[in-house]
């Protein structure tokens, strides 16, 4: 076995590049260990876009899931007083087949006041039944679409039994301009950054392999090839991105944990029903390796540039 | 069989003939040096045959192969049989010295590489300096580091463009009989200098560079 080892080529070539392999991922440690603050100083700018990346694809996400998908028109509508049931009948079964309707529910007089009183902690409303101001009422729900919205109001306003409705579209409308204007905001600057990010790297991998120049023309001049020089290079930004990305991650959960906490009471007061969401492992894995992939692409062409470039 | 062939090269510089129509025939185990006047085309020659610099014209060859038409990998793999030994030395200054010898055997992936080195550094008597960092050195002394590390992967051609010019006399004698020494067991090597004295002394085969052409001496 041991002769083996020792033969010239095969086994002592394998041993030497995975060697060289291991030295050069080994060697890439040294100056985050080293000198952490001049790592820091050297990768700052990373950590920040990256970070920033994240933080606006959380908000992006969270508007996305909270103001998105879980918008619904609320529309109350009170019935005439003298509206049978065959008729509520009717009107529900109606309202029930016509497009993005969740649910439709009907209370009656009484079953109005409850609710009344329910919504608005009024409970000694309900102990003078004798005067009831409210009337047979239907709620619909339904999904905020504004075509379908137009087709339903003129319905209502058609319908003889219904004395009066009230919807929330209007609350509705603003919040979707609202969160129109953000999810833009935040998927320009998603992009932006990203296209920002991605700049920073160039110069990043650029300035350092300005940095290697002299090594790596002194490795050209003695016989290296390409994969051999590009190896501790391609390790050592490897590394250098990735405890960025680390680091970025690790501020990213700091802040996620500061305002969902602090954010979470203010809604408490106000009775918002919100969910905030955290980034995924599939998310930051599927980020991680795009921009390793990228940065892999710049390191080479970059530092392939100077291994073919004129050496003396 | 010759070693190296030179074959009807050229080289020109942005319309300045540096070598023109050059022929040249080595033999394995030669010692050469090359003289002319700064600026006549020495470095070019040294370019030409480490295959830093690709001529316009001819045909280079060395065993066999004509080296104009290698291609990166290969000019990076005949460059591992080269020991190059440039007026600037190209060390890392950052390195220690004994690093900077390895260098070679740690690309080639060679084995026994202390033993070597330490064989090395004995025979251009820098053994006290082995893990000094390049950067503290006198210049003599980088240019005895750039001497070892040309000489320690047992280089078939020894390229060495003014490797005496930071060295007195006898140190610059003494490199240069090593050389010769090992053109003895079979290294081919080249040697561009300007110390006329020291080529007459040494009594061996001598190329001038003159009118774009390498002529004997």
């Amino acid at each position: 076995m041991k002769k083996l080892f020792q033969h010239k080529y095969l086994f002592y070539k394998l041993r030497f590049y995975f060697k060289h392999h291991l030295g050069c991922f080994l060697s890439s440690f040294e100056v985050p260990i080293k000198s952490p603050l001049k790592f820091i100083y050297i990768s700052m700018p990373i950590i920040l876009g990256i970070l920033m990346i994240f933080t606006f694809f959380l908000i992006y996400k969270n508007i996305e899931n909270n103001l998105y998908n879980n918008t619904q028109e609320k529309i109350i509508i009170f019935l005439k007083k003298n509206t049978s049931d065959i008729s509520v009948n009717k009107l529900r079964k109606i309202i029930s087949s016509r497009d993005h309707i969740i649910s439709v529910k009907y209370y009656t007089e009484i079953e109005s006041l409850k609710l009344y009183a329910g919504t608005n902690s009024r409970n000694t409303i309900i102990e003078n039944f004798d005067y009831n101001p409210l009337p047979k009422t239907i709620v619909i729900l339904k999904k905020f679409n504004n075509i379908s919205g137009e087709k339903l109001y003129n319905f209502l306003d058609k319908n003889s039994d219904i004395e009066l409705y009230k919807t929330n579209n209007v609350f509705l409308e603003k919040i979707r301009y609202i969160r129109e204007i953000v999810f833009q905001l935040s998927t320009f600057f998603i992009f932006s950054l990203i296209a920002l990010l991605f700049l920073i790297i160039n110069s990043f991998i650029k300035s350092e392999v300005f940095k290697m120049k002299p090594e790596i023309l002194i490795y050209n001049l003695l016989g290296a090839r390409s994969s051999f020089i590009r190896r501790k290079y391609i390790y050592t930004l490897v590394i250098y991105l990735s405890i960025s990305f680390l680091l970025s991650y690790v501020a990213l959960q700091g802040l996620f944990y500061l305002f969902t906490n602090s954010t979470i009471i203010i809604l408490k007061l106000y009775s918002v029903d919100y969910v905030f969401l955290n980034i995924s492992f599939v998310e930051t894995l599927f980020s991680y390796i795009s921009i390793i992939i990228i940065m892999l692409l710049m390191a080479f062409y970059e530092i392939n540039k100077l291994i073919k470039s004129r050496i003396l | 069989m010759f070693m190296i062939s030179f074959n009807n090269v050229c080289k020109i510089y942005s319309g300045n003939k540096v070598l023109f129509n050059t022929n040249l025939l080595i033999d394995k185990g030669e010692f050469i040096f090359l003289t002319g006047s700064p600026g006549s085309g020495k470095t070019t020659f040294f370019k030409l045959l480490s295959g830093l610099e690709k001529p316009n014209k001819g045909s280079i060859l060395v065993n066999n192969q004509n080296i104009v038409n290698f291609n990166h990998d290969e000019v990076s793999d005949y460059r591992k049989k080269l020991g190059i030994i440039l007026q600037n030395n190209y060390l890392l200054e950052g390195e220690t010295t004994l690093e900077n010898v390895l260098l070679p055997l740690k690309i080639n992936g060679n084995g026994d590489t202390q033993n070597k080195a330490k064989a090395v550094l004995d025979l251009v008597g820098l053994n006290n300096h082995a893990n000094k960092i390049v950067n503290y050195l006198s210049e003599a002394d980088k240019q005895r580091v750039s001497i070892a590390r040309a000489l320690i992967s047992g280089p078939e051609i020894i390229i060495a463009d003014n490797p005496t010019r930071n060295l007195d006399q006898e140190l610059s004698r003494k490199m240069i009989e090593i050389l010769i020494k090992l053109s003895k067991y079979g290294t081919t090597v080249f040697v561009a200098t300007h110390e006329l004295n020291l080529v007459r002394e040494l009594n061996q085969r001598v190329f001038n560079i003159k009118n774009e052409k390498i002529i004997p001496a």
